[in-house]
């Protein structure tokens, strides 16, 4: 396992460790990549980790990887045949849903209505893609100083979904690698879970910086860590519905989400919101 | 282990012990990695111990252990012969 990999990149919405497509996706390089576990470029931002850590990180990675083309862990170069963007694999990638909507992202200027798209989408590869690309996009969002709330209908539908354990279908997974097929089942659906409780730490992080109520809601990543020492995903759940969701809810309710959407309503009807376009969010943004 | 040049390198727990080279078992891993993480697994961030013992359970992890080897580039050399 290669956390500096592609596959662990927030920018490749259609694979995730065991989850996922043969192939990958790069939003930032718009380029299928081959070989994903074995792949990198100096843009890169661990999946696996909260957004301070994962750019901390990032700032030593990009020290040994170029920004402007994937390349291989192992020797810093690019390889041709690692990534492909020639209109006949592009087309065959996009008879898949998910990474229909995946390859659509920023390209078509249709961001928050590709992560829309994946949010109606059933199964755990559109979640997946909805949180890794929808983390980026908020991430961009701030960078821009835009508001935290900027990820606000992101948040909700995950929220919503939160105490829900996904099902991961044998057709979802990349690999069993070392373990049983059942139990690599149960650990993906952990990663994806944890997924999700790292999307919502970006988003009470971001909100802490602009001083939200909701930024007072410790890390839910590391709670989960102290709480549970098995990845037993009934306890998972149970935690989740008796110790997360009503932390969330008290800094978050329904009614606090309405008068937040219609805040951000009337701004955009203004035109006076910040908003960021699918060149800032998927192409040309720094990464601060 | 995978070269620059794609070639596979492997060895075996034993070849590495008789250059003194530490193994930390899978299992051992595992019960190191709880909470904050015990003894030389300690970290300050409980959710990346846990990730890092989710990965060791899910790709079936194991460490070789080069802290007290003199020179681990020599000692390398030695113990991985191409697959």
């Amino acid at each position: 396992m290669k956390l500096q990999s592609c596959q662990n990149c927030w920018f490749n919405g259609l694979q995730y460790g065991a989850l996922g497509l043969p192939v990958g996706y790069c939003s930032r390089h718009q380029k299928i990549l081959n070989i994903a576990d074995g792949t990198t470029c100096g843009l890169h931002l661990r999946k696996d980790l909260t957004v301070l850590r994962a750019k901390e990180v990032s700032e030593i990675h990009k020290k040994h990887y170029s920004a402007e083309y994937v390349s291989r862990i192992v020797d810093g170069k690019h390889h041709v045949n690692d990534v492909s963007d020639s209109e006949n694999d592009i087309t065959h990638l996009r008879k898949d849903s998910v990474a229909d909507a995946v390859t659509d992202y920023g390209e078509l200027g249709s961001t928050i209505e590709s992560l829309a798209q994946l949010k109606a989408m059933p199964g755990a590869r559109a979640e997946l893609a909805m949180l890794s690309l929808g983390r980026g996009y908020i991430n961009n969002c701030i960078s821009k100083n835009g508001k935290w709330t900027s990820g606000l209908h992101l948040y909700w539908w995950s929220r919503r979904r939160l105490t829900e354990i996904p099902e991961i279908k044998v057709e979802n997974l990349r690999s069993v690698g070392a373990t049983q097929l059942s139990r690599q089942s149960d650990l993906t659906a952990w990663s994806l879970i944890m997924l999700r409780l790292t999307f919502i730490d970006d988003m009470t992080i971001y909100a802490n910086q602009q001083n939200d109520p909701l930024g007072k809601v410790k890390s839910l990543t590391e709670q989960a860590a102290l709480a549970l020492d098995s990845f037993n995903l009934r306890a998972l759940s149970k935690w989740l519905n008796s110790e997360a969701a009503p932390q969330l809810d008290a800094r978050l309710s329904v009614a606090r989400y309405a008068e937040l959407a219609n805040e951000l309503h009337a701004e955009r009807e203004g035109a006076a919101a910040q908003q960021c376009t699918p060149a800032d969010s998927a192409n040309a943004a720094p990464l601060s | 282990m995978i070269t620059s040049n794609g070639a596979v390198w492997e060895t075996l727990v034993k070849v590495a012990k008789e250059e003194s080279i530490g193994h930390i078992s899978r299992t051992e891993l595992l019960s190191l990695m709880k909470g904050n993480g015990k003894g030389n697994a300690k970290w300050l961030n409980p959710f990346e111990v846990m990730q890092a013992r989710r990965y060791v359970e899910q790709w079936g992890e194991h460490l070789l252990d080069f802290r007290k080897v003199e020179s681990p580039a020599e000692a390398t050399k030695k113990i991985f012969s191409r697959s």
